[in-house]
């Protein structure tokens, strides 16, 4: 019996060890790939934003990456970025969807219908240059009718036309 | 644009931090390393803040691929903005007061 505890105890023992060692080990090299972990974290945040916005953000947030000056601070801004970007959208959404409207002469829009368009924005975006009548697109029609539902008839049908204008803008001004 | 803008603790600190040199922009490491307010926070408050027109922010003046590193966004408060913050800086300082006077 004393011998069979005295050989559970030296497993016991060669085992944490060799545990110890493997986790200083893993523990290291997990502690070495943070910046890149953290760049991935950057890269999945700024997939998150408005096209027009990943460039910037994606250069300042890399920025401030390489400003961290621990590793694992890295960690922690990728990961402050990744939560941060859908706020960021939405004040990116609104201040673009501002200057839009200032240089179309929207600026009458009664504020419920800038409402409903800054609502409608991001679903129109998530499906813009899908071919019509594809799967996508009807998807995108019963996501649109989701977001109308909850609004006054007449106010979402001026959205609507609004947004046209912008896409029309928008196609003018990219060809 | 909108005068509209909720200030949180964590915003009047970026304010106060801002208010020392409104001059000179600073990007968004050097307010999250002075202030200790996270980038989760940072970012959206810059954002709000910006596209309310209190902030204006311009790229650093380098060459990405000369110095070898990306350029820094720095932030600076417009005229707008540092009138905003002088007032909710006051406001809170008197807050403080008081609540120091009543205790």
């Amino acid at each position: 019996m004393e011998i069979l505890i005295a050989i559970l105890s030296i497993v016991v023992l060669i085992t944490s060890v060799i545990g110890s060692i493997v986790g200083n080990i893993a523990a290291s090299e997990i502690y070495n790939w943070c910046p890149a972990i953290a760049r991935s974290i950057v890269n999945r945040a700024v997939a998150q934003l408005p096209n027009a916005a990943q460039e910037r953000y994606r250069e300042e947030w890399y920025a401030h990456l390489d400003e961290c000056p621990t590793k694992l601070g890295k960690i922690w801004h990728s990961i402050g970025c990744y939560f941060s970007a859908r706020a960021v959208s939405l004040s990116f959404v609104e201040n673009e969807y501002d200057a839009v409207v200032r240089q179309l002469g929207l600026d009458a829009l009664e504020p419920q219908v800038k409402e409903i368009f800054i609502a409608l924005l991001p679903v129109l975006k998530k499906y813009y240059g899908r071919p019509a009548g594809s799967e996508s697109a009807e998807i995108l029609a019963s996501e649109i009718d989701d977001v109308l539902d909850r609004y006054d008839e007449e106010d979402a049908e001026t959205a609507v036309e609004a947004y046209e204008k912008i896409i029309d803008y928008v196609q003018k001004y990219k060809s | 644009m909108s005068d509209d803008v909720r200030l949180s603790q964590q915003s009047l600190k970026v304010l106060r931090f801002l208010m020392e040199t409104p001059r000179e922009g600073r990007s968004g490491a050097e307010m999250s390393k002075a202030t200790k307010v996270g980038s989760g926070t940072l970012y959206p408050m810059l954002a709000r803040l910006e596209a309310a027109g209190w902030l204006t922010s311009e790229w650093e003046l380098i060459d990405p691929s000369e110095a070898g590193r990306p350029r820094r966004r720095f932030y600076k408060l417009t005229a707008v903005g540092q009138n905003h913050a002088r007032v909710a800086l006051v406001d809170l300082q008197f807050t403080i007061g008081e609540l120091a006077w009543k205790s």
